[in-house]
């Protein structure tokens, strides 16, 4: 009897865990695992009866969550393909929003001897390596565009290393294995110490980066998740978003 | 793409258990047999990776040999050779997570070898080196070898060390595992499902292999 009330006892643990205020599940980018743990903050402060919980991952593998029925309110991807796509399959509750947008940099590691300087440099055979997002990682979309556009693309394959997202390209580049890196200009800021910003991607080359925000069909929490997507797009929030690098339009 | 993640992951993991099998019979023979200070923990210790998530043994070997690490600093100054990003690399991190089973098998293949035959051995003359090429060897041959292909399935298994040491470039460093990833977060459903088929139908294989090969004889 003592065993079976304990096992009830413990199957409530890890099943009922809700209670008082109501939680929002936000899947988001992993390029904006840092900025949104600062909105979170301020926007639990301010909204005290919602709890946000927020899941990062690369914007492909949480589509491909949020298609195999992960329980999710708000959705916030690193490109508009991704959520343009899930628009078209029925799954989001609205059509989405553009909240800001971001930049590409080329970063290269701290200590480097030779930095490359402008494109053509990631020919010189002193550039090895060069690290950018594997097949279905945004940011890998953009940088295959930049490239293509210099017709750089074809003559720099046999450098590339594949990351699984861009939080492993900056990690590649900052210790030091790849020699050059594709990454957004806002990872540039969040590990100022670890890389170094050889220059900015002109917009002109890619398509633009857009971040875009939206409730999705099966939300538990269509309120709560319609609160979180008006508090992002509020002048704190854009202030937080701002000072992170990123560009509202 | 296929032939090439195939023929790469057994090339990493057969060089990998060829190292696995030379290291662990070692350190089994020597976790069985011998007797000295700290038995127990240096047994422990070595026995980690295979119970570390593979990203810490990933960690602690990019910090290792990493372009800057602590051995690979000297080594890449000295050779300008790194594991990173290298074939090689992938096989360093299948040996790491892989010669723990061996070893294991190894000592307990080596603790169920009759003593009284290598005693015997010892009062016709033979020393310790002969004794263990002629009798401890080929009466422990089974269990060794179910040890050394279990390991391989280990190793033709590997992911998350992988990726992190040797990267994911297609031709170079993408193992079967890696390369299902790929399929699979690029939305390839048709490439990722016959890419993890073959690795199932290999991967059953081989504990098949290794289970009628210990049969009635494996304790781990």
């Amino acid at each position: 009897m003592r065993t079976i009330l304990t096992c009830f006892l413990l199957l409530g643990i890890l099943f009922g865990c809700t209670s008082g205020e109501s939680e929002i599940r936000v899947s988001a980018a992993s390029s904006l695992t840092d900025v949104l743990a600062e909105v979170t903050v301020l926007f639990e402060s301010r909204f005290p009866q919602y709890k946000i919980k927020a899941n990062f991952a690369g914007s492909n593998v949480l589509r491909q969550q949020i298609e195999a029925g992960a329980p999710v309110d708000v959705f916030v991807p690193a490109s508009d393909k991704t959520m343009n796509g899930m628009l078209e399959q029925g799954l989001l509750l609205s059509a989405p929003v553009p909240l800001f947008s971001n930049r590409l940099a080329v970063v290269v590691p701290g200590g480097a001897k030779t930095r490359p300087e402008r494109f053509s440099d990631l020919t010189h055979p002193d550039v090895k390596r060069i690290a950018i997002g594997g097949p279905g990682v945004p940011v890998r979309f953009y940088t295959e565009e930049a490239l293509k556009r210099l017709n750089l693309w074809k003559s720099l394959t046999p450098k590339y290393v594949y990351a699984s997202g861009v939080r492993q390209v900056v990690d590649y580049v900052a210790r030091g294995e790849a020699d050059a890196g594709f990454v957004y200009l806002t990872d540039t800021i969040v590990f100022r110490n670890r890389l170094v910003t050889a220059w900015t991607v002109p917009d002109s080359l890619h398509s633009p980066i857009v971040y875009p925000g939206a409730a999705l069909r099966d939300a538990k929490n269509v309120e709560g998740a319609l609160s979180f997507l008006g508090f992002l797009e509020s002048a704190p929030a854009r202030e937080i978003f701002k000072r992170h690098g990123f560009e509202i339009k | 793409m296929i032939n090439e993640a195939l023929g790469l992951s057994i090339l990493v993991s057969l060089t990998a258990t060829v190292f696995v099998a030379l290291f662990g019979i070692a350190l089994g023979y020597l976790f069985a047999r011998g007797s000295f200070r700290g038995k127990d923990w240096i047994e422990a210790a070595l026995t980690l990776p295979m119970i570390l998530p593979p990203v810490v043994t990933g960690y602690y070997l990019v910090v290792l040999t990493g372009r800057h690490g602590w051995i690979g600093g000297f080594f890449y100054e000295w050779t300008g050779f790194s594991f990173v990003f290298s074939w090689q690399g992938a096989a360093l991190a299948a040996f790491v997570v892989a010669y723990p089973i061996m070893m294991r098998f190894a000592k307990s293949a080596f603790l169920g070898v009759n003593r009284e035959l290598e005693h015997v051995s010892a009062t016709l003359g033979k020393n310790r080196l002969q004794t263990f090429f002629r009798i401890t060897l080929p009466l422990a041959k089974n269990a060794l070898w179910g040890g050394a292909i279990l390991s391989f399935a280990r190793a033709i298994g590997e992911f998350g060390a992988t990726l992190m040491i040797a990267g994911n470039i297609p031709g170079e460093t993408q193992t079967m595992p890696l390369a299902i990833y790929d399929a699979l977060v690029s939305s390839r459903d048709d490439l990722a499902v016959t890419l993890v088929l073959i690795l199932t139908v290999i991967s059953i294989a081989i504990v098949a292999v290794s289970t009628r090969l210990t049969r009635g004889k494996m304790t781990l």
